[in-house]
């Protein structure tokens, strides 16, 4: 996985990537710190209200897991103490660091294309999903939470893969999937793109290691707060907003099911009841499926680096779109993979991801209500989630057709061979 | 066939982005909930490739990028039409 080989003539200069990556950053900063937008002037209320009571008491001298029950894994820590402490400059320190970690993320995002061969023009369009992303998602679920911090490490890994760099890019995944658990869907990714088998039991047990790092100590003090989390994960109903639940509710808008929607365990709106169990099992057996699917077709590959690229973003929307919870800010996921992709699909699918967080922006901001209510909305929900699922068989498709292009190349190849001795 | 097929393909989505673009003019009149809305977004990421190609080649032909703008005009229009049937023009949140 050489730049040497990715790069061709039509590919940007180091000086265009530069630029691009500044003026990126530059429309982000404008966009969330200038009108309408600006997030320094928002009422502190959501979740970084939870946050400010979480960093609150851990600067009091509790512990997290222990003294007080947290919903996040202990990889979600550093973001939320880092803004401490809980005093009035927490929120905005807070979005501080969430707009840092953005600034960073498109910087990264840049690099990978970059490292990856794309053009200019390329670049430029992939860039503004992410930096417009406080105009077409609310922007307190884009500075408000801490989504941006896996992304992060997301980011970081593809790039120091694309870079030869594999320890580095696992441990960043490990740092991650004990933040979010999205990051760990990429670590076979990881291992495909690897030429070689030297040194990967030492880097795998070096990463293992960076992601126990944060879950052993608060095991051995807490482990029932600890199991707490884990429980959540895996116990969580089926989300309202979930690709399921949106096709239940339009079940119930043509009169063939009844919902039953309640404020669960997960913090969320989520279905009762025998069929929403059903479709929760199911939408987990569409996510695992959906997810060997990219890592077979990345296996089948020439494993290159534009193929790594368009990986990485099929893993994120597959896990996304099938998943049985689907909150509206894992959508700030979906705007930074996206732009990964190259190739033939790549109009759609930008185009398609801004169509899809449109629709978010309209549920979280206008619909809210209407959808926990069974209302019309759900068939926005369903819009959006089918949206999603097109991106990701588009992403699929064209790994699947690189894998084709790959074989015909090699047995070519092997026939020239052997007409050639 | 196949042509025919494409041909209308193409009709029908310039049609689709004419009227979104126009819709979404003419509902916006505030241009701060216009420019907070992001509906522009989608046209410009899809045509900047398109007119700024690398040596002067192009990725992808008008065919593609009209395509491409089939869903964000759909979803715009759907958009436009769910805010103001629902009375919050000019209420941004």
């Amino acid at each position: 996985m050489s730049e040497a080989r990715a790069r061709t003539s039509r590919s940007a200069s180091p000086r265009a990537a530069a630029g691009i990556a500044a003026a990126g950053v530059a429309v982000l900063l404008v966009v969330s710190v200038g009108p309408p937008q600006r997030i320094f002037s928002r009422p502190n209320q959501g979740d970084v209200t939870e946050y400010f009571s979480y960093t609150q008491r851990t600067f009091e001298g509790e512990l997290p897991y222990r003294d007080f029950s947290i919903e996040y894994p202990p990889g979600a820590l550093p973001p939320l103490l880092a803004a401490g402490p809980a005093d009035h400059g927490y929120y905005d320190r807070f979005r501080l660091l969430m707009l840092g970690l953005g600034a960073a993320s498109i910087a990264l995002l840049v690099a990978a294309l970059f490292l990856a061969g794309a053009e200019a023009a390329e670049i430029a369009s992939g860039v503004l999903v992410p930096a417009t992303l406080p105009l077409t998602l609310n922007p307190g679920l884009v500075f408000e939470r801490f989504d941006l911090w896996p992304v992060f490490l997301m980011l970081l890994a593809v790039v120091a893969l694309l870079r030869g760099r594999q320890l580095l890019s696992l441990v960043a995944l490990s740092i991650g999937a004990v933040a979010k658990l999205f990051p760990l869907a990429l670590v076979p990714l990881v291992l495909l793109a690897r030429r070689g088998h030297a040194h990967l039991r030492r880097d795998l047990a070096l990463a293992l290691a960076a992601g126990l790092s944060f879950l052993l100590p608060f095991g051995a003090i807490a482990p029932r707060g600890l199991g707490h989390v884990g429980a959540l994960l895996v116990r969580r109903p089926l989300q309202s907003e979930s690709l399921g639940a949106s096709m239940l509710l339009a079940s119930h808008r043509l009169g063939f099911y009844s919902p039953t929607i309640y404020y669960s365990i997960g913090r969320s709106w989520d279905l009762a009841g025998p069929a929403a169990k059903v479709v929760a099992v199911l939408s987990t057996l569409a996510e695992a499926a959906a997810l060997v699917a990219v890592w077979v077709f990345f296996a089948r590959s020439n494993r290159g680096s534009r193929e790594l690229l368009l990986a990485v973003a099929a893993v994120v929307v597959g896990f996304v779109a099938f998943g049985k919870v689907f909150s509206t800010q894992y959508m700030v996921w979906v705007a930074f993979a996206v732009p990964l992709a190259l190739g033939r699909v790549r109009p759609f699918a930008l185009a398609a991801t801004i169509s899809a967080l449109l629709l978010s922006l309209y549920d979280y901001d206008w619909g809210a209500f209407d959808l926990i209510a069974g209302g019309r909305t759900s068939w926005v929900m369903l819009a959006r989630n089918l949206i999603l699922v097109a991106v990701f068989g588009s992403l699929l498709l064209e790994l699947h057709a690189r894998g084709r292009v790959s074989a015909a190349r090699a047995d070519a190849g092997a026939a020239h061979a052997v007409a050639s001795p | 066939m196949l042509r025919g097929t494409g041909t209308a393909l193409v009709t029908v989505s310039a049609v689709t982005v004419i009227v979104g673009g126009v819709a979404s003019l003419l509902v916006f009149t505030d241009l701060q909930l216009f420019l907070a809305f992001g509906i522009w977004i989608a046209p410009v990421v899809v045509l900047i490739p398109f007119v700024y190609p690398a040596d002067g080649e192009r990725a992808y032909g008008l065919r593609t990028v009209v395509a491409a703008l089939v869903l964000p005009a759909i979803t715009s229009i759907w958009v436009v039409w769910l805010v103001l049937s629902h009375g919050v023009i000019g209420h941004h949140p």
